[in-house]
Parts: structure tokens; C-alpha cells; sequence
């Protein structure tokens, strides 16, 4: 969609390196720990291994409280004060987690943006929308005010916003909920990110509304070449908009893989199970399988697999050792699994 | 048939019929001395329900569909129009009559957290409305909806706090089958679980109905669910039914433009049929203005002049009912097909009216 828009033909403030096959992003062997206020630590998130290509969208799915969220936060660098990162997140040849704190975040803000769910929240009330897109604009580029001013219009524009010059002079209660996220999806682009995070950043909207910012997101990744990763429990979005997808239970990535193929040959059971769980727009099903019994709390692991006292497969050993993400061998393009028991190919979804 | 004629033969009367049914808020007052401006967040709503079948109402955020469940269940008292349950006028809310009916219907809310006292335990919650109602022998029938939800006995004297989300839902649904309903009104059920517990849910409702022969009102905005759960779908759109048809109907041959929209716009999870979603542009207009004539016809392209000018009845076309001028005409292509094809870089959207 080339609309030549001046602010996104404007050069990138960092180039990227042109390596050999260098992901956009690597993340390896990531630990959230979470300090409580009893001083006890706890782990949400545990050996999270993934990596985005430049131009790529890799969906983050799983349920409530698997650490999804925590594993985007500590990839942008927001996680809040009681939780640590260790690992490694590389981008441009440099570990994001090694660096200072200083030199992370101005890394950070040159590659990374982030759209979450609650727009109309995450907006500050107390200043006109324009006036944010263009501190954005600012603190990455040294432009007047009033430059700064005019590209934050015609960034409100690209992405939608009707009369952008009127509607940049408004607060975000007078708008609503699509159009903040539209504001918000302006205010990520406005340093034209290498890397998209969008955090559920659909979830709130009706299904109509969401249909534009998907198609939105996906005009402006086109034409930035933006890398994504999209976070969301809704495997809808995950078949229609990504390209890769990660599954994660109680912490863990338990298999990635491209989208129709996990679509069509789930190998863990727990993916197996969601897909199963599923009520269907496009078909009636059958009576809908359920994965019985309940995620367990992050203090109160099982020593082996977590997903153990729910799977269907569990079998000797699945107790014994955390099973650890391996590639499957033959899969092309390449796919990950972490399961002792894996679900066999021939077995239909 | 027109759904007139059927219920003209069904005797005796529907379980529950709402018949041209108005409810309406007051907004923030404009000045000391002005009236509060009103508007119609239910706006005409002509429904049947029988013994033992599900209806789902399906719309957007603002469409009206939780005000009509309220409506339903004897909650709010209709401005016009009357809601009749087994052929009776829902008697206003709060009286004896009011009182006594309602053992017989029951609503589920969507906030569970809400829903129970956050100090009582589990047995005590679902005891109550059996002591409010005077009911024989409360203790045996509390365990026994227990029992019935499958919520495992140990979970019976724990606090609210102490059980995931899928249990306090499990919770809720006791309490509600506890005074023995036909009726169960279910306001988003499951939209705030997980998918694996989202599935334990609705196939627990799907048991319930088969064994005790419960009719619901089914309210969501996941056409999903819906479809998994509803005998009939009503389509609702700023406070009016557009269309009201056979499940099986409503998903194969969707009449309203409003609908197909719905649908089309679903991300399937199906990798196989990437970019069969289509998006139509714009926003929901503010229930407080809405627009003339058919309510859709700013955000349609099917829109003729006549839509603008005159609000679409409900009529029978099939076995659907559709409020549509244009529904049924020959040749009248497909939203689908219209909106197809590659997108403006800046889709039109409508702008709200100022407040």
C-alpha cells in the first residue's frame, strides 16, 4: 500500500545490520522471576526461547496467566519494578538484558514499540491526542514542535482517524474505543519500530472494529516491514493474522510452529486440546472435548511437565523431567516441541 | 410462516414472549432546568421463546442485548410493550408477583467475580435463594445443584476467593438452578473464561438443558458460542432486532447486511481460509443519535435512499425474520463480494456526533 507518506519514507534512526539470516529478534532461555512481598520468589515465565524475522509475525497464544504478557513486557523492557529478566534478548548484535540500564532503553526505543489492550487507559486523559503522538515523535527525532505537530496529523491520518487535524486537538475520552487504539497504533509507528509488539491490542473491540485494526496492523507491517509478535488468546486471530505461532502453558513455550501446520497437525496435546475446545463460527461441532482441571499456580509447579495432570497422554516419565523445546526432526519449516508423549502425526484434529 | 401464524397454532402459549418491548436511560443532564436527554437502548424488541430452547442474541458493545436480557427477567419494566411469561404480564419488579415468579426465571450475570458474596461460602450462597423463596428442605436441594454442576464436594464450604473462574461460573449456574427455573437468562456466560474452561462451561449448559428441560436466553458477542449453543439467533443493532432466524439458517444464509458483516468479520481459526474476513468500515453510532431510517444503512453498502427515509419492519422472508428493505432481492450481491477486493489506505469512518 504505497501511500508515501513523508514520515514513513523518512530513514530509519537505526538501520538494521544486513547479516546473514540474522532473526530481527533471538531470545533465548528467558526467566521472569517475580519477587513477592514475602520476599519468596516466583517464576511465571521459564525458558522462553523465540526468535521474529524482520517483515515476520509470530503469534503468542495461551491462556490467562500462562506469561505471555510478562514474556512481551520484559522484551520491551517494561516490566514492573518487583520482576527481573535473565536470559538473552538480542537484537542488533546486543543483548538487551547485558546492557545498562540507560543504553537498554534508548536501544529499546528506537526498535521497539508496543500496543496493549486497554487504549483508552493506556492514553494519558489529561492531553490532546495529537500533543502524545508528537511527543513520540520528539523523543525520537530532533524536530520543532510544530514539525513534530504536522507529522503526529499525518500519521492520525494514516491510520484512519477521521479529520485527523480536528480530532489531534481531542482527549481520549472524546473518542472511542477503535479509534484510541487507532491513535495508539499511530503513537507505536510514530519511530517507526523494527519490532511490533501488540499485546492483545484487539481484545477489547467489537468484532467489526477489530476486523479494521487487523487489517490496519497489517497494511502498515507491509509497509514498514515490521516485525511482530501478537499476543492473544483468541485462535482466530492467530490462523488469520500470523504467520508463526508459539503456544505457551503455565510459563513455557510448549510448541511453536508455522500456523497451518500447527492448525492442521497439532504434536502437543495441549495445543491439540485448545484447537478441540474451540466453538467454531464456520461449522457446527460436535459436543466441544474440555481439557479438565485447572492451570497450576506458578508457586506450585509439578516437578515434570505442567501440563501432566491434565493431559491425556501423560504417560511414565512425563513426571519425572521438564521436557525441553526440541526441534522436530524433518519439519520444514522448522517446528519446536516440548513433550515427552508427543501427539503422533496421523491423529486428526 | 410467518412467526405470527406459528404462534397463532402453539398452544399453549410460548414460555416467555416480549412483544414490542421500549426500554430507556436518562444521560447526564444538560443544565439545571433541562430535561435529561433519554434514549432507547431497547427500542422495539418482539421475541417468543419456548419450552426448552435456546435463544442466542448476538450483537455489538451498546446494541442493547444486556438491556434486553434485564427486560427478560421481569429486572426493568418495559416503557411499551409487554413481556409475557406462559401468557401472563410480567408483573412489575419488586412486587409479591413479581416476587413469587421468580423462581421461575433466573439470570446469570456476566461478571462472576461479582456475582457472589465475597464472605459466604459456596453451600451458604446457593442456600439462600431457597430460604428467600421458602422452599422444602434446602440443605438436600442445595447439594444436589451442586452435585448437578459438577463442582467437586470438597469446593462446597470454600469461600468464593479459594475457586478459579470456571468454578465460581459452575457456582453461579447452582445458584441459579437451585429455585428449580424454566427459564435461565445467561448475560455472557463464558466471555471471561479461557477457552479449555469456556468448554466445560457450555458443555455443562448443554447438559442441564438436555436433563431438566430449561429453556435460555443466551446473550454474546461470540458468534462461536452462539452458534454452539442456540436452537435461534436474534441479531441485534442499536436496540432493534435486524434479524431473528434458525441457527442453522442464520450461519448459512444470512439475510441482514449487519449480519453477514458480523460473520464476515470473525477471524476463523482456520488457516486454510486466510483473507475470507472482511471488514466494513466505520463505528457503531452513539445510541444517543441514531440514525435515521434503518439504523445500519451509514455503515452499508448495500444502501439505498429509501433506507435513509423509513425504519425496515421485521418480515418473514423464508424461515427468517429480517428487518431489511433490500434483503431477498434478486440479484443483490453478497457484502462479502462488495467489500472484497483491495482496501482504500484509509478506510471511512463515520464520525460520532458531538456530545
Amino acid at each position: 500500500m504505497g501511500c508515501g507518506w513523508p514520515v514513513l519514507a523518512a530513514p530509519r534512526p537505526f538501520a538494521l545490520n544486513p547479516g546473514p539470516a540474522m532473526p530481527l529478534i533471538d531470545v533465548q532461555d528467558m526467566d521472569v522471576t517475580i519477587r513477592r512481598r514475602d520476599g519468596t520468589p516466583v517464576q511465571p515465565v521459564r525458558g522462553v526461547a523465540l526468535c521474529v524475522d524482520a517483515g515476520e509475525t509470530l503469534a503468542l497464544v495461551g491462556e490467562s496467566g500462562c506469561g505471555k504478557s510478562l514474556t512481551c513486557l520484559a522484551i520491551a523492557g517494561l516490566l514492573p519494578r518487583r520482576a527481573v529478566a535473565q536470559g538473552r534478548v538480542v537484537m542488533q548484535d546486543t543483548d538487551l538484558l547485558a546492557l545498562p540500564r540507560r543504553a537498554a532503553r534508548l536501544l529499546r526505543r528506537a526498535l521497539i514499540a508496543s500496543v496493549f489492550q486497554d487504549a483508552t487507559n493506556a492514553l494519558n486523559p489529561v492531553r490532546p491526542i495529537g500533543w502524545q503522538v508528537a511527543e513520540a515523535i520528539r523523543l525520537r527525532r530532533s524536530v520543532t514542535r510544530n514539525e513534530a505537530g504536522a507529522e503526529a496529523v499525518r500519521l492520525l491520518g494514516r491510520v484512519g482517524l477521521p479529520e485527523p487535524e480536528r480530532r489531534a486537538k481531542e482527549y481520549p475520552h472524546q473518542f472511542s474505543g477503535g479509534m484510541n487504539q487507532r491513535a495508539m497504533i499511530a503513537l507505536a509507528i510514530a519511530g517507526r519500530p523494527h519490532l511490533l509488539i501488540a499485546d492483545e491490542a484487539t481484545t477489547a473491540l467489537d468484532v467489526t472494529i477489530q476486523a479494521q485494526i487487523l487489517d490496519l496492523i497489517a497494511d502498515l507491517q507491509a509497509e514498514l516491514g515490521m516485525g511482530m509478535i501478537f499476543v492473544t488468546h483468541d485462535l482466530g486471530i492467530v490462523a488469520q493474522a500470523a504467520d508463526r505461532a508459539a503456544v505457551m502453558y503455565a510459563g513455557r513455550i510448549v510448541e511453536t510452529a508455522p500456523v497451518a501446520a500447527l492448525f492442521a497437525t497439532p504434536r502437543h496435546p495441549y495445543t491439540r486440546g485448545l484447537l478441540q475446545a474451540l466453538p467454531r463460527v464456520d461449522h457446527d461441532g460436535r459436543p466441544l472435548s474440555t481439557i479438565d482441571g485447572i492451570v497450576p499456580p506458578p508457586d506450585r509447579m509439578p516437578p515434570g511437565c505442567a501440563f501432566a495432570p491434565r493431559c491425556s497422554r501423560v504417560g511414565a516419565g512425563c513426571d519425572a523431567a521438564v521436557p525441553l523445546s526440541q526441534k522436530i526432526p524433518g519439519a520444514s519449516p522448522p517446528r519446536f516441541l516440548a513433550c515427552h508423549r508427543p501427539v503422533p502425526v496421523s491423529e486428526e484434529v | 410462516m410467518s412467526q405470527a401464524a406459528v404462534d397463532a397454532l402453539m398452544l399453549p402459549p410460548p414460555l416467555l414472549a416480549a412483544e414490542g418491548v421500549r426500554l430507556g436511560y436518562a444521560t447526564g443532564r444538560r443544565g439545571w432546568f433541562r430535561p435529561a436527554p433519554r434514549f432507547l437502548a431497547v427500542d422495539g424488541v418482539s421475541l417468543t421463546l419456548s419450552r426448552g430452547e435456546t435463544l442466542g442474541i448476538v450483537g455489538e458493545s451498546g446494541c442493547g442485548k444486556s438491556s434486553l436480557a434485564r427486560l427478560l427477567v421481569g429486572l426493568a419494566a418495559p416503557e411499551a410493550g409487554v413481556v409475557r411469561f406462559e401468557g401472563t404480564a410480567m408483573p412489575a419488579p419488586d412486587s409479591a408477583a413479581w416476587r413469587a415468579l421468580r423462581t421461575r426465571l433466573q439470570m446469570v450475570f456476566q461478571d462472576t467475580g461479582a456475582a457472589l458474596d465475597p464472605r459466604l461460602t459456596v453451600r451458604t450462597q446457593v442456600r439462600e435463594p431457597l430460604l428467600i423463596h421458602r422452599q422444602p428442605d434446602p440443605e438436600a436441594r442445595c447439594d444436589e445443584v451442586l452435585a448437578q454442576v459438577r463442582l467437586g464436594a470438597h469446593l462446597w464450604d470454600r469461600f468464593p476467593r479459594e475457586l478459579s473462574g470456571g468454578q465460581v461460573q459452575r457456582v453461579v449456574i447452582a445458584r441459579a438452578l437451585a429455585p428449580r427455573p424454566d427459564l435461565l437468562v445467561l448475560d455472557e456466560p463464558v466471555s471471561a473464561l479461557d477457552v479449555s474452561i469456556q468448554a466445560q462451561i457450555v458443555n455443562l449448559l448443554h447438559d442441564l438443558q438436555r436433563d431438566l428441560g430449561l429453556a435460555y436466553v443466551f446473550v454474546s458477542h461470540d458468534l462461536g458460542v452462539v452458534r454452539h449453543v442456540a436452537h435461534r439467533v436474534a441479531v441485534m443493532y442499536l436496540g432493534r432486532i435486524v434479524e431473528l432466524a434458525p441457527k442453522a439458517e442464520l450461519f448459512a444464509r444470512p439475510r441482514h447486511p449487519y449480519t453477514q458483516a458480523l460473520l464476515a468479520s470473525v477471524p476463523v481459526a482456520d488457516p486454510a481460509r486466510r483473507g475470507a474476513r472482511v471488514a466494513i468500515p466505520g463505528d457503531p453510532p452513539s445510541p444517543q443519535h441514531p440514525p435515521s431510517g434503518c439504523r445500519f444503512h451509514p455503515r452499508c453498502p448495500l444502501a439505498v435512499p429509501r433506507c435513509a427515509a423509513e425504519a425496515p419492519a421485521l418480515r418473514a422472508l423464508g424461515a427468517t425474520d429480517v428487518a431489511c428493505h433490500r434483503a431477498g432481492e434478486p440479484g443483490l450481491p453478497s457484502l462479502a463480494a462488495m467489500l472484497s477486493g483491495p482496501r482504500p489506505a484509509m478506510a471511512p469512518m463515520s464520525v460520532r456526533e458531538p456530545a
